[in-house]
C-alpha cells in the first residue's frame, strides 16, 4: 500500500484537536471557486461515532499512484514540492485516480468534468488557507519527519512528565 | 509610631473566603482561598490578593489589570448579593464568603 | 439576492407533492430566519384553532441567514409548528449541518403539509423532492436513523432531522434530532409523529454566495479567532455543566423536583465532575469554532458505553432534580432520551414529579408494574436505577409511561381527576411546558419572564435571569423596572434566534455582550452577507417582531392572560434551604409584574397588541386579523 514517506510537505490533521467544524471546508472552497460549497474542498473532514474526527487532504505520496493510474497521463507531480497538477486539457473525470488513492484526497467536480485535490493554496503568499483559519489549531503544514519528531515529543511530555498538550 | 501598628493589625483584621468554582477552579487547582484583609482594605485589594496567588486566572477569570473581574464574572456575597462595580472600593465584611462565579447561559 | 434564494418549498405529505412559493426580499428583510420567520410561515400555514396533531398543523422549517458561510456559530436552523404541549406556538432551534444542506439546495425554509398516509422520510435532493418508505427505520434511535439513511442512499453528505422511537410512539414532549442536535422542546417529534414523517433529509450540492465576500471573510476570520480566548473559555473547558455549582452556591439549583434550591450532591454531578471523569471528547457543530459539546461517556458498570452530549439543562433534569448524585446514572437517562428522541428536560421533570407523588404515598409501587417488574416497583428520589426504568417506559409508552409520556400537566391532571388529589400542586409546568434549570423563586424579573413566555417558560427565550443573577436588580425583590428589563432581555435573545447564531458568540464581537457591543458587528455580517443596509435599530426591530409574531400567533389560538402563569410551587411553596430560601412570588407581585411588562411592550391591559404597534413593524396583514 502506497504511504506517505516522502519529503514532500503536506496538510496534516491531528484528530484530537479536530473538532469536525468544518470551517476549513469551506474557506478551501471559497478560495477556489469564490462560493462556500464542501463539494468543492480539497479538504475534506470526517466524522464516525460522533467523537472520532478528522480532515484528509491530498498526501504528495512519493511516486504518487494517482499518477501512475491515470490513463491520459492527465496528472503530473511537481518533482520539487510533490503537488499534483491536473493536465485541464487531458482529464477527462474517468476517476481512476479517485480509485486509485488510498486516503479520498481526490474528488471529481461534476460541472468542469475536472479532477481536484489540495495543491497548499502554492499560488498565495499565504499558503494552506485552512491551515490559517483551523480554529484549533488542528491543521498544520508538515513533512513525514517533522510529523514523526512532533509524534515524538507529545509522548515523551505524556508519557513521562504526564501532561496532554490542552485541546 | 509603634502603637498605631499594633492596632492596625491582629484583632482588627477581616477574614474573608474565596469560593472557586467552574473555570476559577480548573485554572486555580484550588476550591477555595482564605484572606486577611485590613479594615482600609477593600474588594478591589481582594483581587488583586487573589491574583498573586493563582496568576493563571488573569486575563480569563480576572482582568489583566489585576484590579477588576474579567467581564461576566462575579463576586456573589454568601449567594446572596453581587459586589457591583460601584462597591468595588467597598471592604468586606469578616466572615463573608465570595463565590467567584463565571456566569453563562445554560444549555 | 444574497444570503436567501427566494424559494419555500412546501411539501403535502398526502398527496405526496410539493410546491415552489416564491417570497420578495422585504419579506425576508423582516422576518430573516430561524423562530421569527418559522412562526411567521406557522402563521401563514396553519388553519387557526386546529389541534396539534392534525393534518392542519404544519412543520415549518426556517434557515438560518449566515448557515452554510463561514460566519462562526450561523449553522442553525428554526423548526415552528403549533406544540402539543402548550397549544400556542411551538418554536425550537437546533444547530449543525442540517441548516448548511438546506441552504445548499437551495431552499430559504421547508413547510411540511397534513398527515402520510405511511411512514415515510422525505429526501430533498437539491431541487428534487422524493418520498422514500421509512418502513425499515421505523424503530431506529436518531443517530441510528441518520447513519442508516446515509447507508441507504450511499452518500455521507445526506443529513437528516429525525425522530426516534418517543417521536414514533408519539410521546407529547419527543422531539427532531439532527447530527446530534436536537430541537428539543415543545415536543416536534410528537407532531412529527402524528404525520407519520420519520426523517427530512437533505443533499445540497451549490455553492453559497454572498453579497460582499472580502468584509465577510475578514469580519468571520477575527471572530473566529477571538473565538478561541476567554470570552468562551468557560463553554470550551467545561460547557453548560459549570452551571450545577453556579447555581447550587445561589440556592438556585433546582433539587427533588424543585422543592429546595440547594443539592448535597452537587460536587458530584458536577461539570468540574464530569469533566474529570466522564469526558470523552468536546465536539463542535458544523460552522462553529468555539466546539462547547461535552462527550461523555459511562465507563463502568451497567451502563458502560452509554456516551451523548451534555448541557446543563438536561443535566440538572435528571440528576439534582431527581436526586440522583451519581453521574453514572444521568449520563444514561439524557442518553436515553437521546437515542430515543425525547426532551431530557421535560422527561427528567415529569419523573421528578412522579418521584413526589410517590414519596407522598399517592403513587404505590404497584402503579410502575411493566414486563420487566411484574410487581412493580417504588420510585424514590435518589434511585438512579427505577429512573432509567421509567425513562425506558416512557419512550414505549409501556404502562404509566403511557401517562408520564403525556408531561406533568396531563399526567397531573388525570391523576387527579382519577383520585381527588391535588398532584397539579407538584407538576412544574406553565403553560403545559416544563421550567429550565434556575429556580424563579430567587429571580423575580425571572419569574416574570417565565410566566410571559410564548412558548412556556424558558430561560434561553426570556434570558431575564441575567439581571437577577448579576445583580443589575435585587433579585428577591420585586420593583417597577422589571418590565422593561424581561422586555429588554427577551427581545436581545430574539435577535439571535432569529439569524440564528448562537448566543455564546456573544462576547467575540467587541468584547461587550450588550446591544451596543453586539449589533454593529452583526449589522456588518447581515449586510456584508445580503448587500442591505440595515442599521442598528433595524436589529432591534428583528427581534421585536420575533417575539411580537408569537405573540399574535398565540392570541389567534386563543391566549389569554391568565396564561400568563407560574407553577404553584413557585408561587405557594418556598424554600427552606440555601441563599434563595424563604421566597415566593406571590399573585399580586406576578399581576403587577404583567402589567408592567405589558405595558413596556405598548401591549393593552389583557395582554393584547395594537394595531398600530403590527403596522409600525410591518405586519399588517396580522394587524387585520387580531390587532386591537
Amino acid at each position: 500500500m502506497p504511504t506517505s514517506t516522502s519529503k514532500y510537505q503536506y496538510v496534516d490533521c491531528d484528530p484530537d484537536k479536530c473538532i469536525g467544524c468544518q470551517l476549513c471546508e469551506y474557506v478551501c472552497s471559497y478560495t477556489k471557486t469564490g462560493e462556500y460549497n464542501s463539494y468543492r474542498s480539497r479538504i475534506r473532514t470526517v466524522r464516525v461515532d460522533e467523537v472520532l474526527i478528522t480532515a484528509i487532504a491530498c498526501r504528495t505520496c512519493e511516486n504518487a499512484p494517482c499518477v501512475r493510474a491515470c490513463p491520459k497521463d492527465a496528472l503530473d507531480q511537481d518533482p520539487k514540492t510533490g503537488i499534483i497538477h491536473v493536465d485541464t486539457t487531458k482529464c477527462d473525470a474517468c476517476a481512476w485516480c479517485v480509485e486509485a488513492c488510498d486516503f479520498g484526497a481526490i474528488s471529481m467536480n461534476p460541472a468542469t468534468k475536472l479532477a481536484e485535490m489540495c495543491d497548499q493554496c502554492e499560488e498565495l503568499e499565504e499558503g494552506p488557507q485552512c491551515v490559517k483559519w483551523c480554529p484549533k489549531e488542528a491543521l498544520f503544514i508538515t513533512t513525514p519527519d517533522q510529523r514523526a519528531q512532533k509524534s515524538r515529543r507529545e509522548l515523551i511530555k505524556e508519557e513521562i512528565i504526564g501532561t496532554k498538550t490542552a485541546g | 509610631m509603634k502603637e498605631i501598628k499594633v492596632k492596625i493589625t491582629g484583632m482588627d483584621m477581616i477574614q474573608v473566603k474565596v469560593e472557586f468554582s467552574g473555570l476559577s477552579r480548573i485554572l486555580a487547582k484550588a476550591n477555595d482561598m482564605q484572606l486577611s484583609l485590613s479594615p482600609d482594605q477593600s474588594y478591589v485589594d481582594v483581587i488583586r490578593m487573589v491574583a498573586e496567588k493563582y496568576p493563571t486566572l488573569v486575563g480569563n477569570v480576572i482582568d489583566k489589570s489585576k484590579i477588576a473581574l474579567f467581564p461576566s464574572n462575579i463576586f456573589s456575597r454568601n449567594g446572596k448579593t453581587v459586589v457591583m462595580d460601584e462597591q468595588m472600593n467597598d471592604s468586606p465584611q469578616d466572615g463573608e464568603v465570595l463565590i467567584l462565579l463565571s456566569l453563562l447561559a445554560g444549555g | 439576492m444574497y444570503g436567501y434564494h427566494g424559494k419555500v418549498l412546501h411539501i403535502d405529505l398526502k398527496e405526496k407533492k410539493h410546491w415552489v412559493e416564491q417570497k420578495p426580499e422585504d419579506w425576508y428583510k423582516k422576518y430573516i430566519g430561524g423562530v421569527s420567520m418559522a412562526t411567521r410561515l406557522c402563521w401563514e400555514n396553519i388553519k387557526p384553532g386546529c389541534d396539534a396533531y392534525s393534518p392542519d398543523n404544519p412543520v415549518c422549517i426556517a434557515n438560518g441567514i449566515f448557515a452554510g458561510t463561514p460566519v462562526p456559530v450561523g449553522g442553525k436552523y428554526g423548526l415552528a409548528s403549533k406544540s402539543p404541549m402548550t397549544g400556542f406556538i411551538g418554536d425550537s432551534l437546533s444547530g449543525s449541518w442540517f441548516a448548511i444542506a438546506l441552504k445548499r439546495a437551495g431552499w430559504d425554509a421547508v413547510v411540511i403539509h397534513d398527515i402520510s398516509d405511511n411512514w415515510v422520510n422525505i429526501f430533498i435532493d437539491d431541487d428534487r423532492v422524493e418520498f422514500r418508505d421509512a418502513t425499515s427505520l421505523l424503530g431506529k434511535g436518531t443517530y441510528e436513523t441518520e447513519e442508516a439513511i446515509r447507508e441507504l442512499l450511499h452518500d455521507d453528505q445526506v443529513r437528516s432531522a429525525t425522530i426516534g422511537p418517543s417521536g414514533e410512539n408519539m410521546v407529547r414532549y419527543a422531539n427532531v434530532t439532527n447530527d446530534g442536535r436536537q430541537a428539543g422542546r415543545t415536543g416536534h417529534g410528537a407532531v412529527w409523529g402524528s404525520k407519520k414523517l420519520k426523517a427530512v433529509s437533505v443533499r445540497g450540492t451549490h455553492g453559497i454566495a454572498v453579497a460582499d465576500p472580502d468584509t465577510l471573510m475578514k469580519l468571520s476570520f477575527n471572530i473566529t479567532k477571538e473565538a478561541q480566548g476567554p470570552h468562551t473559555s468557560k463553554y470550551r473547558i467545561l460547557g453548560t455543566s459549570t452551571n450545577v455549582l453556579n447555581m447550587n452556591k445561589l440556592g438556585l439549583l433546582p433539587t427533588r423536583n424543585y422543592s429546595e434550591g440547594v443539592f448535597e450532591g452537587a460536587e458530584m454531578v458536577s461539570g468540574e465532575y464530569l469533566h474529570e471523569h466522564h469526558a470523552v471528547k468536546t465536539i463542535a457543530c458544523a460552522q462553529c469554532p468555539i466546539a462547547c459539546e461535552q462527550m461523555s461517556m459511562v465507563k463502568s458498570g451497567p451502563y458502560e458505553g452509554a456516551m451523548t452530549g451534555i448541557e446543563y439543562e438536561c443535566l440538572f433534569a435528571n440528576g439534582p432534580n431527581l436526586g440522583i448524585s451519581d453521574l453514572n446514572y444521568v449520563i444514561k437517562l439524557i442518553s436515553v432520551a437521546d437515542h430515543s428522541g425525547m426532551d431530557a428536560m421535560s422527561m427528567g421533570i415529569t419523573i421528578s414529579w412522579a418521584m413526589e407523588t410517590y414519596e407522598r404515598k399517592i403513587f404505590t409501587s404497584e402503579d410502575f408494574k411493566c414486563n420487566s417488574h411484574p410487581d412493580g416497583f417504588p420510585l424514590n428520589f435518589g434511585d438512579g436505577e427505577s429512573a432509567v426504568f421509567v425513562a425506558e417506559m416512557i419512550r414505549d409508552r409501556e404502562g404509566i409511561g403511557a401517562l408520564l409520556s403525556e408531561g406533568t400537566r396531563i399526567a397531573s391532571q388525570t391523576i387527579d381527576k382519577e383520585r381527588g388529589t391535588e398532584t397539579w400542586k407538584w407538576a412544574m409546568q406553565s403553560k403545559g411546558l416544563e421550567p429550565a434549570g434556575y429556580d424563579a423563586r430567587g429571580l423575580k424579573t425571572f419569574a416574570l419572564g417565565s410566566s410571559v413566555g410564548t412558548r412556556g417558560p424558558c430561560h434561553n427565550r426570556s434570558a431575564a435571569y441575567d439581571v437577577d443573577i448579576q445583580g443589575v436588580v435585587d433579585r428577591f425583590k420585586v420593583d417597577e423596572t422589571r418590565g422593561e428589563h424581561a422586555k429588554d432581555s427577551e427581545e436581545y435573545a430574539a435577535v439571535y434566534d432569529t439569524l440564528p447564531l448562537c448566543k455564546f458568540i456573544r462576547r467575540c464581537f467587541t468584547g461587550k455582550a450588550d446591544r451596543a457591543g453586539a449589533w454593529p458587528t452583526i449589522g456588518q455580517l447581515i449586510n456584508a452577507t445580503t448587500g442591505w443596509d440595515l442599521k442598528y435599530e433595524d436589529i432591534d426591530a428583528i427581534g421585536s417582531r420575533a417575539v411580537t409574531i408569537k405573540k399574535a400567533f398565540n392570541i389567534r389560538e386563543g391566549w389569554k392572560r391568565s396564561d400568563d402563569s407560574l407553577p404553584w410551587r413557585w408561587m405557594h411553596d418556598p424554600m427552606t434551604k440555601g441563599p434563595s430560601a424563604g421566597y415566593v412570588t406571590t399573585e399580586e407581585e406576578l399581576e403587577y409584574m404583567k402589567d408592567l411588562y405589558y405595558k413596556a411592550k405598548g401591549w393593552t391591559k389583557e395582554g393584547l397588541i395594537p394595531k398600530e404597534n403590527l403596522i409600525q413593524l410591518g405586519m399588517e396583514d396580522v394587524a387585520d386579523q387580531i390587532g386591537v
